[in-house]
């Protein structure tokens, strides 16, 4: 069956290379707030130590490494050196490099022959915030001819500014980067989807498109409305479709990859992977907002102070308590436990979008939900929050509300009368949810188990019982039993009378 | 999370929003019916925060939570504009105590409870004190003065003659008082009793209500759903009544500005905790609560229905809220 709205929309982007869609349900409009894009993007010294944290290293203390070599499981050395230290801690590894002078590369770098073969080489994640393997997603796509290519250049998160930083500058590369991703994939349109208040990032985009952008390559504004960047979000606002928790975008024959991400694939591409990314450092704290371009592995002391950024209290090592570390946008973030204290054990990787310091304030006290509705007026998934709150200890009833379909955008947290932390009660859930599917899944492999085990001793019995009877039966047909019949008889024949 | 980014909007907000949305409503009642709603509602107040207080203490839980957001105030407040003024204070004292503990604390407290606490009060007094709940005085008829209703609400022996200044609930006495003409019966006729409806002080005060709702639906406080459904379903149906009735009925207009319509529909059906949550939930919770409205006043042994309709459509909430899930 056609989707006419899908059907519609892409008919659209197929006659002009820039159109506009409307704004989603749902959702907020936050003010942007991007900061330090007055400047161009900063570097930071190579740091005198790269930290990396992995689950399985692959390597030991004193070997000498080379950049794009596998460290750890899924992890890759961003710099030729030598590894210093691998401490345990917990079930992670910590594993610090001392880079060398000369960043030389693996040999699958240097000799990749074809664009797969140097983006497996490069390890190339998704620089979005989620970080899955470029590789794969590309993989996940190759039976059919993929109908729609989406570039997420929306960046809808407040503070975050890393790609609108790189779009100002590296546009260019940008487009490359996006060519060799529609060549890869073959697809029929590809969409380069952007906000419509990034105007900057929008012109220099557009020029390096009719530059060097192939025919199929589109630009769409889309709304600044958060959470519209987010992918589920994005597509359905692009191609109205709506892809539910157990789909991937590849089941309706739609990729999306981040726009840093098509930057590293030209880089990649090029065979000369860059093993970093740009990280946006933002918030009231923070003495120099700015866009700073980091190796993966850098912590985040280093990058900080580099950028004129450290919180003062860090330099005398007295305990700052009033300033707060978050990693990861404003929403999306996690802040760091120990504050200022975790900076140097830190370091910037694939996910590591954006570094907010910001003072701590105190937070509202939590009050009872009053069922007011507000947070099902913003939810972009079109979810319940006040029943998902109300009904979190039935898994049932999660189901029901769907929870699963929850993209944990944090819009609900946000206009909550209450200030219930909403999210945090449904990461909670969807980890009992998890618990209780595994749980199901034992009891029915611990069921079949029984019933093979039940079937084995019946059958075990019955035949111990075969072979009782059948010696029964040989005992009676045995020609001893004559004998003691015949004994008997002699015995009552002797008997004296 | 960033705090800085939350909306401003909090629990006490609300409620203080909503109460000021009561004010014109209130002074209009004040002005032509009884000052006295003002002391009924500082005595509410008083006794229901107090029970709220002690029910918290001995729940275990904090005191000043429950007080700060403002809920209990207006729960309370609501009530006392309910009750007929001259209610004896002893009366509307167990009435705030029954609204706290039967309608809420035992529930668990804020968000938890099934009715609408207001109108569990209410019914709890309605059921009680059936003749106190269903006398008002009318200051058109003739004035009583704050004293000597002060002393009646003390049960102090007062030379009040309650059955010339009191009447029966708003839209039932008017229905009575129309069928006499200088205290002999006569021919009820359709323009006697638009005369005695526009004569009486409840459109004005429904409008002074109805003002508030607006500003709340404004500022976004509630949705139109409920209201809208409520106040619809009852013109129709009262509408369907005039024309299909041969005897005067009263009009469909007058039935939306009469009694406790516009209170009801935009200030005590529209309590979030007790109403269905989607908004075609809400949109079927308003037609539910017009209708039982109707028909109590119509056919029901109460004069006034709005309490019974609330209460009886808080029961179907969540039925209404499961059946409409929103991807079901």
């Amino acid at each position: 069956m056609i989707n006419w709205r899908q059907h519609y929309s892409m008919a659209r982007h197929l006659t002009n290379s820039t159109s506009t869609v409307s704004a989603f349900r749902g959702g907020i409009a936050l003010a942007p707030n991007k900061q330090g894009l007055s400047n161009p993007i900063k570097t930071v010294p190579l740091p005198p130590e790269l930290l990396f944290n992995a689950k399985e290293p692959l390597i030991e203390v004193g070997d000498i490494v080379l950049a794009g070599q596998e460290i750890a499981a899924g992890v890759l050395a961003s710099w030729s050196g030598r590894i210093s230290d691998v401490q345990k801690n917990n079930a992670d590894y910590t594993i610090k490099l001392i880079p060398d002078g000369t960043n030389t590369f693996t040999s699958a770098i240097t000799e990749a022959d074809n664009p797969m073969a140097a983006i497996d080489a490069a390890g190339l994640a998704g620089l979005g915030g989620a970080g899955f393997s470029t590789l794969k997603k590309l993989l996940s796509q190759q039976q059919t001819q993929l109908a729609t290519l989406v570039i997420n250049a929306a960046e809808c998160e407040p503070m975050i500014a890393c790609d609108e930083a790189l779009m100002l500058e590296n546009a260019s590369e940008v487009v490359l980067g996006i060519n060799v991703l529609t060549q890869i994939t073959q697809c029929k349109q590809c969409i380069v989807a952007i906000e419509d208040t990034k105007i900057a990032a929008i012109e220099s985009i557009k020029k390096a498109m009719a530059e060097y952008a192939d025919a199929r390559v589109q630009l769409c504004i889309i709304p600044t409305r958060y959470p519209g960047g987010a992918e589920t979000v994005l597509l359905r606002q692009l191609s109205g479709v709506r892809i539910t928790k157990n789909q991937h975008p590849a089941d309706h024959n739609m990729l999306c990859f981040n726009v840093a991400t098509a930057y590293s694939v030209h880089h990649a591409v090029k065979r000369q992977p860059l093993f970093g990314r740009v990280v946006s450092v933002a918030g009231s704290a923070a003495n120099e907002p700015c866009n700073v371009y980091a190796l993966f592995g850098t912590s985040l002391a280093h990058l900080l102070k580099h950028t004129n950024n450290l919180p003062a209290h860090l330099s005398n090592n007295k305990i700052n308590r009033h300033v707060a570390i978050t990693l990861g946008g404003p929403l999306s973030g996690t802040a760091l436990e120990k504050g200022v204290n975790d900076l140097p054990n830190v370091a910037v990787n694939a996910k590591c979008n954006t570094v907010i310091i910001e003072t701590t304030n105190l937070k509202a006290t939590e009050q009872a939900c009053i069922r007011c509705g507000d947070c099902a007026d913003v939810c972009p998934e079109s979810l319940m929050p006040q029943q998902l709150l109300r009904y979190r200890h039935s898994v049932d009833m999660l189901y029901d509300y769907h929870l699963p379909n929850c993209i944990e955008c944090r819009c609900c947290d946000l206009v909550c009368p209450s200030s219930i932390p909403l999210t945090d009660y449904f990461i909670k859930s969807k980890q009992t949810l998890k618990t209780q599917q595994q749980i199901q899944i034992d009891a029915q492999l611990a069921e079949t188990r029984f019933a093979a085990r039940e079937k084995r001793l019946a059958r075990r019995a019955k035949e111990r019982e075969q072979e009782l009877l059948d010696k029964k039966r040989q005992v009676a047909s045995a020609p001893a039993a004559m004998d003691i019949k015949a004994a008997l008889a002699r015995a009552k024949s002797n008997k004296p009378s | 999370m960033n705090t800085s980014l939350h909306s401003s909007k909090s629990l006490t907000n609300v409620m203080l929003l909503v109460l000021l949305a009561l004010v014109p409503g209130t002074a209009a009642y004040a002005w032509l019916i009884s000052p006295m709603v003002f002391i009924n509602i500082i005595f509410c107040i008083l006794i229901a925060s107090t029970t709220e207080a002690v029910c918290m203490r001995l729940r275990d839980r904090s005191v000043a939570v429950a007080l700060r957001d403002g809920s209990i105030v207006l729960a309370a407040t609501l009530l006392a504009l309910a009750v007929p003024p001259q209610l004896p204070f002893w009366q509307l004292g167990l009435g705030a105590v029954a609204m706290v503990v039967l309608g809420k604390q035992i529930y668990g407290g804020l968000g938890q409870n099934l009715f609408n606490p207001a109108m569990v009060g209410f019914a709890f007094l309605m059921v009680s004190f059936p003749q106190t709940m269903t006398i008002w005085i009318d200051n058109l008829q003739q004035s009583v003065s704050m004293g000597q209703l002060l002393q009646a609400k003390l049960f102090v022996q007062t030379n009040i003659p309650w059955d010339s200044i009191t009447q029966a609930t708003p839209l039932e006495s008017i229905r009575l008082a129309s069928q006499y003409s200088a205290g002999q019966p006569v021919a009820l006729t359709q323009t006697a009793l638009n005369q005695q409806l526009i004569n009486s002080p409840w459109p004005i005060i429904n409008f002074g209500f109805l003002a508030g709702g607006l500003w709340l639906l404004y500022k976004r406080v509630i949705t139109w759903h409920i209201p809208v459904s409520i106040i619809t379903t009852l013109f129709l149906l009262h509408g369907l009544l005039t024309l299909t009735s041969s005897q005067p009925q009263i009009s469909a207009m007058f039935a939306v500005v009469s009694g406790a319509t516009m209170l009801g529909a935009f200030f005590i059906a529209t309590d979030p905790v007790t109403a269905a949550t989607s908004n075609i939930g809400r949109i079927i919770y308003g037609i539910g609560i017009g209708s039982l409205t109707f028909v109590v006043r119509e056919w029901g042994g109460y004069p006034e229905g709005f309490a019974f309709a609330v209460l009886l459509m808080n029961m179907c909430v969540p039925l209404i809220d499961s059946t409409l899930n929103r991807h079901a």
